[in-house]
């Protein structure tokens, strides 16, 4: 380089060119490279050949959002597996305080253990509970064994919404036909795992497909891959041979199961629930 | 007994209740870095049901050091050695089909720097669109190419993107040494490509 900093060749050009290319340089030595670059139509093509290999690296390396693992799944799993292990370390360190004394070290032991049962008890353990995906479809199936019993009939969403949200204090995502394929037939109140539902049925491409309604603080999408719908993010997963696709919206889980392909019920769910 | 060991009980009872705590602490922590996390873990592994294992096991391994002492600053170059260490333990107990082994420190950070200003591999002009075609059939297959050494300081930068400090951070080498590796990493991986359009045709008479 010459006393004004400014980089005067190719050959010392080439040493700091990728450092450039991934913003990793400090300002001064960025400013002369880009000057250089300015000036020198070889390194210039260089430098565009070699940003075109970095933009279809990050391409042919991103991941697809459908293959993302779903993070509650990852991290429900985890606290789970830590709190037995956080568990059985505390409660170690608790014997040691009282090596010799065997009466107090049980007494801590009860202790210690209440304390774990409040904090991570079955109420807290993501793993113990049923998830979505199983609760949605035994309720569906069952709806299907007894006869597709409906509580209200109608093809009006702005009826049968009202008429769910005056009994379970939820209702649908769409009011309006408008955009949609699926016929709304009914809907009737229902409960998962013991939480009140609204409970819908559609007719698409032949095939009944339900929409449940649940609040989103009492049930949790764990297990469930993140997918791409519409332009939200949902989850779907499959259990025999019906999917299920459910997405967060204004403190609710709406949540569709139907023996259809994974895309129709994204679709679906994009349409009805905006 | 003591008075004393009833206040250490006392104490040690309290972090009990701050369990809660370290447990948001560290979700919000994870969430900030585990779609990158991810991206790196599955260049390690051969599919994504190995890859999504292998952040469980990270996952895990740093909640464990985590719940320890969850007011510590942690980073994202934290995990990531977290990761190559669980990709490593993986590949020594032969359990997974581990793609990438990470390399040792000594081998991503002996490098000779004499050859940074060197003229690029050549490459024969050709219009963009048909360039990126080039590089959207090829460039996964010159990655794999690469010398596991070059090729994981490429992807902890593309597919974890990690900035040339982290890597540094990961590696526990200087900064300009990470800067030398990349360097030569990328020279490979042009070469790579060169002679890729050469052997498959796309240079001389172009492809139809």
């Amino acid at each position: 380089m010459d006393q004004r900093g400014q980089i005067v060749n190719c050959t010392e050009l080439r040493q700091f060119l990728f450092a450039f290319l991934d913003n990793e340089l400090e300002s001064g030595l960025s400013i002369d490279v880009q000057h250089h670059l300015e000036h020198c139509p070889l390194c210039a093509r260089e430098a565009e050949i070699e940003r075109m290999v970095r933009k279809r690296m990050g391409s042919a390396l991103g991941v697809e959002v459908r293959e993302l693992p779903s993070l509650e799944g990852l991290l429900a799993g985890l606290v789970g597996a830590a709190g037995s292990s956080a568990g059985r370390d505390v409660q170690a360190r608790a014997m040691r305080i009282w090596p010799r004394n065997g009466l107090l070290a049980v007494a801590a032991a009860v202790l210690l253990a209440v304390g774990l049962i409040w904090q991570f008890g079955p109420g807290d353990s993501a793993a113990q509970r049923p998830s979505l995906t199983r609760l949605v479809v035994a309720d569906f199936e069952h709806f299907v064994e007894e006869g597709q019993v409906l509580q209200i009939t109608s093809s009006d969403r702005a009826t049968v919404s009202a008429w769910l949200q005056e009994k379970t204090g939820m209702g649908l995502g769409r009011l309006d036909q408008a955009g949609t394929t699926a016929m709304l037939r009914g809907g009737r109140k229902c409960n998962l795992d013991g939480e009140i539902a609204a409970f819908a049925v559609f007719d698409l491409e032949g095939k009944p497909v339900s929409l449940v309604v649940v609040e989103d603080s009492v049930i949790d999408l764990y297990g469930m891959q993140q997918a791409a719908c519409g332009r939200s993010m949902c989850w779907a997963a499959k259990d025999d041979s019906y999917h299920v696709v459910a997405c967060r919206r204004r403190g609710l889980i709406y949540a569709a199961v139907a023996e259809l392909p994974r895309e129709t019920m994204l679709t679906f769910l994009a349409n009805e629930i905006p | 007994m003591g008075r004393s060991r009833l206040v250490v009980y006392i104490v040690r009872r309290g972090r009990i209740s701050n369990m809660t705590e370290a447990i948001d602490k560290f979700h919000l922590f994870v969430r900030q870095q585990w779609q990158n996390l991810y991206a790196l873990g599955r260049q390690y592994v051969v599919d994504a049901h190995d890859a999504q294992e292998l952040v469980q096991e990270t996952l895990l391994r740093a909640w464990r050091s985590f719940s320890d002492d969850p007011d510590r600053p942690y980073s994202r170059a934290w995990l990531i050695v977290i990761l190559r260490r669980v990709a490593i333990d993986w590949s020594r107990a032969a359990e997974r089909r581990v793609d990438l082994v990470p390399a040792s420190v000594s081998e991503l950070t002996d490098v000779a720097a004499d050859d940074l200003g060197e003229a690029f591999a050549p490459f024969a002009a050709m219009d963009e669109t048909r360039f990126c075609e080039y590089l959207d059939e090829n460039i996964t297959r010159a990655l794999r190419r690469l010398e596991p050494s070059y090729r994981e300081v490429v992807l902890m930068s593309v597919a974890g993107g990690l900035s040339y400090r982290e890597i540094a951070e990961v590696l526990e080498c200087p900064v300009g040494t990470v800067m030398s590796r990349m360097g030569r990493a990328r020279r490979a991986l042009r070469e790579q490509l060169a002679s890729f359009a050469k052997e498959t045709g796309w240079i001389k008479g172009g492809r139809s």
